[in-house]
């Protein structure tokens, strides 16, 4: 009655809820859906969505975490003093490498599918462009892993496959040539925007080439390294910006795929809404968000970004990142439009008007819970997050050419001219010149991406790569002080500045700023100018006093609970410990030596 | 066709009353009070002829000639008789009670046997004798502390928390350790929940694997076999029991009166803050002079306000039952409408059962039972499986413990601010914005049809369907932190889900004596197991705050997403699980003296590969019924009565696991991606396969003893046991740089060894005056043996587990040649004295001296230590001091060292007394509200327990700080705890409690009316009245709630902890029991 076979299909159920295996990889529209599925690991609080994006580039010389130390919290990754037991590092790790598990599975079933090996024409290029996908987004997460942790267990085969799970650490170079080579097998898969269906939604030969570049020239720079406890780059290094350079180029060979955005700010309020205010397609790849929860949508805007007051109309948000107080410093202050748009000197109250913070309060700009049209108490406010935009390419362009060439050439020149331009628009006349040698040309390429890229989350990274991350914050303690104490620079800013709230509207950065209603005149006036130098402001007046040069006090620069990268010593903490969770699971696993 | 059977079986049944000739007549009474005993079954001796008496003890039956017979007379509870008899004979039968279980009938795996008979180890509870004077809302209430090596123990005091029900300990490690249920004869899960105490007629526990092996699969965990109450051939019998009482919560958590939470805030706003903290102290409490005004500041204690009342709970139940010679019923309804002493919590329960049996002929017989229960649990409770910031008690605890003037309406007015920085709500405010109402309707229904092949061999089948539907709707109000993520509208979850078991079996049974000596007992059979479940769950989000709840629920469709937002989807599931099984049994037994059991079962299941899938679990058991020696007989030691030793050795199985576990599937959870402004659906692998998958084993020995004493009114039984779980179904931690943070894996082996003993005595046995002890005890000892090995093949020593309640925490320690749940943590060592430190006058500081433990990082959140922070002690002999990781240990184990029962039962002309206690010693609690509530952590304005009181003070009675080390040392020579500590919670000593308890769970008194009165109303035949305390004292060192507290069940490795559980009650009640 009951025989073997029958007893086998009694067995033997399979339910509608999943798809199995074969299935999944056998049918585009699914082999479709397991990419969306590896694209999801790129969102959500812990990648992109908040985490990765704004608590771990902290501090640089742009912007510092807000708050007092504690190193089980952001302000201990933002301190460079984070546990292994921090609770705002292990989901993060965790979810790239579930995003790379996800990526190794499409990587490996796609080459062996039927649409993609027998399929139609279009099955087949669909299937190629959805492989180059994989590729790339495995990039992107070991990339990130790798910049933030070193040496790491790395597989790129599905985690069945492996024969021990137990994986000791890999060296980052040898991850960072495999994912370079993977890239260079992404970039013949994945067409150019305009020949993708799905433009620059998702990813494009643009995004797999830029990516590339800027993960060459991490690879050709400086890293601490787990072998000689230094902070070293190879020999060869050279090799890694020919990379990057001839990949830059292509990009910019193609012009009308990307080129740069004439207005500076437009690319900050794409983000912020469905409108698309980027013709040019200068952002070449986002980090998509929306869906109002903690794992396909994004809490920018309402981390970081402007303060907005919780009882404005806007809702509350912002005030999580809060800028180097110098920073504001470092613009030209007439002709670089992009102060205004990178940093937010007023925040909006509870009448939602705005008024004027203290100096070490302003926050990044760049992201602002006012330019989305979600209101109320919501956290998620479907800010995309920019990994990758043109003028990155034309920067690292310039900057591997003058590397490679020993001085920057006519193309490398222009290309940071180019960006200048844009940032300038309007003073072109106060473009500074563009040094000619290597040594100016290179730092007039670290001042810019410091100028252009604040609040991206890019420039701690830079830092590192360039081995400038300890000069850098020694300088930036110095002007810290210089700025308490009023001297140098800071000879003229003011102690304090006396604010009123006034009406915000939502207009341009630059028109908000210049509408700010400070005692004694405009911005552009009060800002550089000594004032009255009082902590109060004068009475009857109306207005209220702002700390400004008095909000740095020697507790910020060098206290134990609000200095400024207290905890950070060189060639130890470039890098996060490794989580605690992750220690525990694997009995090969090393911790980095500046935790030990 | 069903209904066409019943047809013929009520045709069959209405033929059968023709009068005959060659008639024996009779009435039995059982010897003690000279009462008729109905439903003593009255048998032909060596046929299948038999009646039961009617409601009056009589009965009539014929005999088959004019020879002379035999009959015998068996009842449950007494001493079978048999007696000669001649047709035409009217007789006159007493039965004497038996104290002997040995004559007990046992129900085993698909079928019964004679206890005396029987190889296995097996706990039984005859509710008829032991439960029926004492009600119960639950059988699991009812179970509590009465068997043998069968721990219950009720999680928490919500309505319908959730009870676990342990058998011997348990073998699996993370997987579900519950037991299976079978309920007159067909496997139902959440048996407990679905089944009224008052309709069940016995309770037998299999513990041994000779007894469970016929269950193979999924018997490793215990088989609890549940037989319903029948009818019997009697006139038709009404019955009502009702009750009505009121529970209370027993013991609170004591708090901070509000002038010692003032100088506590004090305190908090003061040291080691900015002027602006410390000036807003004022704004909110006052200046430090008028303090004093708080010391005759009402007390709020929330604890009242939320779970204070006095909550009503009234019970009916209904019993009809009765039946002919041939045909049976037992129809029960039962009404339970219980309140919950916490605000909009409460339990409504209706629940409908109908069992009917039909002899159709000599040779069929066919029953059905169907079962109908419908029961809605409210309120949301108040802990949650989440961290820290999800549970609800800490409101009631830690919100300041008085109304100030002007804030009366406070309790009604939410305030964001105050929520943002105290990370607390007005607990009834909260309690009266987060409401869940759970409703489950439950449909149970199975047929039999057993044919008597021949005289001997005997076909069954049993067939059943058990229907399960549930709804979940929870409302979550505006001052909820899940609105306030949303833009602060109420949002409406309605979850259900769906479950359909089938299930059958089909049994051929062959039973023979030889010779008159050998007794042989064949069982073959073969069984189908499915389950399918669906579930359909949505979260609505965007209600207008305006909609009651119930508009809400019943509209969901009016939610109003603003602008840039959008729903989450709703999402559907479906999963499946289906075994097979093949299985046979042999009982041979020689002159009653020497038994046999063989047992085999083969088992394949849809949870593993196919040709993983099956496996065989045999078993063997041996008994020798020494009293039955004919050189016992003679030696004729009057003290003991009986006497058989039994001893047994098999194995049994367990896959409750996830389906598809062996296979890569892909589904859409946590994988969905927003390229533009929507958010697209995508696929990733639920888990990681492990395609070696395969049954869990455990292979059990038990060696027992049944004794009686004393002419069998002292009855034990001793079992030693020694069960090896193989090839653990474990959800192995695998390196979280595969993508993945578990595998289930077959790793690992524990080990449960015990001894359990089990007296019944009854120590006074008068016409008058009765009393029975029942006394159980058992120790059980789990030990893991092994965790699989490591990939570079060395044996895994041990891992952590991490109960969760606070995030990333490492609480739990799981280690070989450790029993399971063993606490983890660092070992408290009070507070740090001024002699700690160095001090510096000009600065006035205090510098941690070089030879002292810092406890800093660990409990300080990264502060120097500073004269009255918590100190810990340090484990390690490394030169550095700083407490770290390395310096924890094992703080003790959840497991107790023995457990048990007693229960004593007096009668005294009508009056009966029954009064139950339930133990536990040994087992250590993780109380992990104490540690909660005595830290500041993050926040200000937070209550902390009494006994903090008497922390560390800063500030002198004129409200200024003491840096002076000698005035520092005076101002202290009373304290006896630690400052409130800032760092976040973790575990230390402190926290680990002893957990051991005599608890009074049950005193009942009651009276029963004579019946010679009762005669006289002519309408009553019984009429009882009782009162019952139910939990009324529970004597324990223990601080929290109380010590059974099981609150992060989702992981078996971390047992015992008490953390945010719903408080226990007491019970107090009065009913009667009638019958007319």
């Amino acid at each position: 009655m009951l025989t073997v076979a029958s007893c086998k299909k009694y067995l033997t159920v399979d339910s509608p809820s999943t798809v199995l295996l074969d299935d999944t990889f056998n049918s585009v529209s699914n082999t479709n859906s397991a990419i969306v599925g590896t694209y999801a690991m790129l969102i959500g609080d812990n990648g992109y969505g908040s985490r990765i994006a704004t608590l771990f580039p902290q501090s640089a010389d742009d912007f510092r975490t807000s708050g007092d130390y504690n190193a089980d919290d952001r302000r201990g990754i933002s301190c460079y003093g984070a546990s292994p037991a921090n609770t705002d590092l292990p989901n993060c790790f965790n979810q790239l490498f579930k995003g790379i598990e996800r990526a190794n599975n499409c990587i490996k079933y796609i080459p062996l599918s039927k649409p993609y090996n027998s399929g139609s024409e279009n099955d087949k290029k669909l299937m190629r462009k959805m492989l180059g996908e994989a590729l790339t987004l495995r990039a992107q997460f070991y990339y990130e892993a790798v910049r933030n942790w070193g040496d790491l267990p790395a597989h790129f085969v599905p985690a069945a496959d492996l024969a021990d799970p137990y994986l000791p650490r890999t060296n980052q170079d040898t991850i960072l040539d495999r994912i370079l080579a993977d890239l260079a097998t992404a970039e013949d898969l994945v067409p150019w925007r305009s020949e993708s269906p799905d433009q620059n939604i998702r990813i494009t030969k643009a995004t797999v080439k830029g990516l590339r570049a800027r993960i060459a020239l991490a690879r050709g720079g400086y890293a601490l390294r787990t072998s000689s406890k230094m902070m070293e780059r190879g020999s060869d290094y050279k090799k890694y910006y020919q990379i990057a350079m001839d990949e830059c180029k292509d990009i910019m060979d193609h012009p009308a795929e990307h080129s740069l955005n004439p207005v500076y700010e437009n690319l900050f309020k794409t983000l912020h809404s469905a409108a698309r205010l980027d013709n040019e397609h200068e952002l070449i790849f986002e980090v998509g968000a929306f869906g109002g929860n903690a794992s396909s949508d994004s809490k920018l805007g309402y981390y970081n970004g402007m303060r907005h007051n919780a009882s404005s109309k806007y809702g509350g948000g912002g005030g999580g990142i809060n800028a180097i107080p110098t920073y504001f410093y470092e613009f030209d202050s007439i002709g670089d439009v992009r102060r205004d748009v990178t940093l937010n000197c007023f925040e909006i109250d509870a009448d939602s008007k705005k008024i004027a913070t203290t100096g070490a309060a302003m926050t990044d700009g760049k992201f602002r819970r006012s330019w989305t049209s979600i209101i109320g108490t919501a956290q998620n406010l479907a800010v995309n997050w920019p990994i990758l935009r043109f003028a990155d390419i034309l920067l690292m362009y310039a900057e591997a050419d003058n590397e490679i060439n020993g001085a920057p050439s006519a193309l490398a020149q222009e290309a940071l001219l180019r960006v200048r331009k844009r940032a300038y628009a309007g003073h072109e006349d106060r473009i500074p010149a563009i040094p000619q040698d290597k040594e100016g040309f290179f730092k007039a390429i670290v001042q810019e991406r410091l100028l252009e890229f604040g609040g991206e989350g890019i420039r701690k990274y830079d830092l590192i790569r360039w081995n400038l991350i300890a000069t850098k914050f020694a300088e930036t303690k110095d002007k810290l002080r210089e700025f308490m104490n009023g001297t140098g620079r800071y000879a003229n800013v003011p102690a304090y500045i006396y604010t009123k709230a006034a009406e915000y509207k939502v207009r341009t950065s630059a028109e908000e700023m210049a509408t700010m209603d400070l005692y004694g005149g405009a911005p552009s006036k009060v800002f550089f100018e000594p004032g009255l130098g009082t902590s109060s402001a004068p009475s009857g007046s109306g207005y209220t006093s702002k700390a400004w040069r008095a909000s740095v006090t020697e507790d910020y620069i060098t206290g134990d609970r609000k200095g400024y990268v207290r905890y950070f010593e060189p060639n130890k903490k470039e890098l996060f410990p490794i989580p605690l969770d992750a220690m525990n699971s694997n009995y090969k696993l090393e911790q980095n030596f500046g935790y030990k | 066709m069903k209904r066409i059977l019943l047809l013929v079986a009520i045709i069959c049944g209405s033929m059968a009353g023709f009068a005959q000739s060659r008639q024996v007549k009779g009435t039995v009474t059982n010897k003690e009070a000279g009462d008729p005993l109905p439903g003593v079954t009255v048998r032909l001796m060596n046929t299948s002829t038999g009646v039961n008496t009617d409601v009056n003890g009589r009965f009539t039956i014929n005999l088959p000639n004019d020879n002379a017979a035999q009959l015998q007379f068996t009842y449950i509870g007494y001493q079978a008789k048999v007696i000669p008899v001649k047709a035409g004979q009217t007789l006159n039968v007493t039965l004497e009670q038996s104290n002997a279980n040995m004559n007990e009938v046992v129900v085993v795996g698909y079928g019964t046997m004679p206890r005396g008979e029987f190889t296995g180890s097996v706990s039984s509870i005859n509710a008829t004798k032991e439960l029926k004077d004492i009600p119960a809302n639950t059988v699991a209430e009812a179970l509590a502390g009465r068997l043998a090596g069968v721990q219950v123990t009720t999680t928490e005091g919500r309505p319908g928390a959730e009870i676990l029900i342990r058998v011997r300990g348990g073998g699996s490690i993370t997987q579900d350790n519950s037991p299976l249920y079978i309920v007159d004869g067909i496997q139902v899960e959440n048996a407990l929940s679905l089944l009224s105490p008052q309709e069940i007629q016995s309770i037998d526990v299999l513990k041994d694997a000779a007894s469970t092996a016929i269950y193979g699969a999924r018997g490793a965990n215990g088989v609890v076999i549940i037989t319903t109450k029948g009818g019997k051939e009697m006139k038709t019998r009404v019955s009502y029991d009702g009750y009505a009482g009121t529970r209370s919560i027993v013991n609170k958590l004591a708090v901070l009166k509000p002038y010692d939470y003032v100088k506590y805030q004090y305190k908090v706003y003061n040291y080691n803050t900015d002027e602006a903290t410390a000036n807003s102290f004022r704004d909110k409490y006052g200046r430090w002079e008028d303090l004093e005004l708080y010391r005759n500041m009402p007390f709020t204690d929330w604890q009242d306000e939320v779970f204070g009342r006095d909550a009503k709970n009234l019970t009916n139940v209904v019993t009809v039952s009765g039946g002919s010679k041939t045909t049976s019923f037992n129809l029960t309804l039962n009404n339970l409408k219980d309140d919950g002493i916490m605000l909009e919590s409460g339990y409504r329960r209706n629940m409908l059962s109908f069992r009917f049996d039909h002899q159709a002929s000599d040779r069929l017989k066919v029953g059905l039972t169907a079962r109908y229960g419908r029961q809605r649990i409210d309120g949301v409770g108040t802990s949650a499986t989440g961290s820290q910031g999800t549970n609800r008690l800490r409101n009631s605890v830690r919100y300041k413990p008085f109304i100030g003037t002007g804030q009366e309406d406070v309790v009604d007015i939410f305030d964001p601010a105050y929520a943002d920085l105290t990370n607390l709500t007005s607990p009834v405010l909260l309690a009266h914005n987060e409401l869940k109402y759970d409703y489950r309707n439950d449909g149970n229904f199975s047929g039999y049809f057993s044919y008597d092949i021949t005289r001997d061999l005997t076909f069954k089948s049993v067939a059943g369907i058990t229907a399960n539907n549930s709804r979940a709707n929870t409302y979550n109000g505006e001052v909820t932190s899940v609105a306030r993520s949303n833009a602060g509208l109420a949002v409406v979850s309605i979850n259900t889900g769906e479950t359909m078991t089938l299930t059958n079996s089909n049994t051929l049974n062959y039973k023979h004596t030889f010779a008159k000596k050998h007794n042989v007992n064949v069982l073959l059979g073969q069984e189908l197991y499915q389950t399918k479940a669906t579930t359909f769950n949505s979260t609505v989000k965007f209600i207008p705050v305006d909609l009651s709840p119930e508009q809400a629920f019943a509209g969901i469709d009016k939610a109003t997403p603003p602008s840039g937002y959008v729903q989450d989807p709703a999402t559907t599931s479906e999963s499946q699980a289906r075994l097979i099984s093949f299985f046979g049994r042999l009982n041979y037994s020689y002159d009653s003296r020497y038994m046999l059991t063989l047992t085999g079962r083969y088992d394949g299941s849809s949870k593993f590969n196919y040709e993983n899938g099956f496996a065989f679990f045999p078993s063997a058991a041996v008994a020798w019924r020494v009293a039955e020696e004919n050189w016992f007989k003679e030696a004729d030691i009057r003290w003991l009565s009986d006497l058989k030793v039994r001893a047994s050795l098999g194995t049994s199985g367990n896959n409750r696991i996830a389906n598809d576990l062996f296979r890569t599937v892909f589904d859409a959870k946590n994988a969905s991606y927003a390229f533009e402004e929507a958010v697209t659906p995508g696929l990733a692998p639920v888990s990681l396969a492990n395609p070696r998958l395969k049954w869990e084993t455990t292979v059990a020995r038990n060696l027992g003893l049944d004794v009686s004493f004393l002419d069998n009114r002292i009855n034990a039984t001793v079992d030693f046991y020694n069960n090896n779980t193989r090839d653990l179904l474990l959800a192995a931690q695998i390196p979280q740089t595969t993508g993945y943070a578990t595998q289930m894996q077959n790793i690992g082996k524990t080990k449960n060894t015990g001894v359990e003993l089990q007296i019944n005595a009854s120590i006074f046995a008068k016409k008058k005056f009765n009393w029975n002890v029942s006394f159980n005890v058992a120790h059980n000892k789990n030990t893991i043996v092994s965790l699989g090995t490591d990939p570079s093949g060395n044996p895994l020593k041990s891992y952590f587990a991490q109960s969760g309640w606070v995030n990333s925490l490492n609480d739990f320690l799981v280690e070989v040649g450790a029993p399971i749940g063993q606490f983890y943590g660092y070992v408290t060592d009070g507070y740090y004295s001024v002699d700690d430190f160095d001090y510096n006058p000009s600065t006035k500081r205090y510098t941690l001296k070089a030879d002292v433990p810092n406890s800093g990082a660990v409990a300080l959140g990264n502060r120097d230590p500073q004269p009255g922070d918590l100190k810990l002690k340090k484990l390690t002999n490394d030169k550095n001091m700083t407490i770290g990781a390395n310096d924890r240990t094992v703080l003790g184990n959840a497991q107790p060292k023995f457990f048990g029962g007693i229960n004593n039962q007096f009668t005294w002309n009508g009056f009966d007394m029954s009064i139950f206690l339930n133990f536990s010693y040994g087992n250590k609690v993780y109380n992990a509200n104490r540690m909660e509530f005595t830290t500041q952590y993050l926040y200000k304005d937070n209550n902390l327990l009494e006994f903090m009181k008497d922390q560390w003070k800063w500030y002198d009675d004129n409200g200024q700080k003491v840096t002076d080390p000698e005035a520092l040392k005076a101002l202290n020579k009373d304290t006896k705890y630690w400052s409130a500590p800032l760092g976040n919670y973790f575990l230390h000593s402190f926290a680990i409690e002893d957990g051991s308890f005599l608890r009074i769970s049950n005193i009942t008194l009651g009276y029963s009316i004579p019946e010679k009165l009762l005669k006289r109303t002519n309408v009553f035949s019984r009429f009882r009245v009782y009162a019952t305390v139910n939990n009324l004292h529970t004597f324990t060192k223990y601080s929290g709630y109380d010590p059974e507290a099981n609150t992060r069940r989702n992981n078996p490795l971390t047992p015992s902890v008490d953390y945010s559980a719903y408080p226990r009650s007491r019970f107090i009640l009065a009913g009667i029991n009638a019958s007319f």
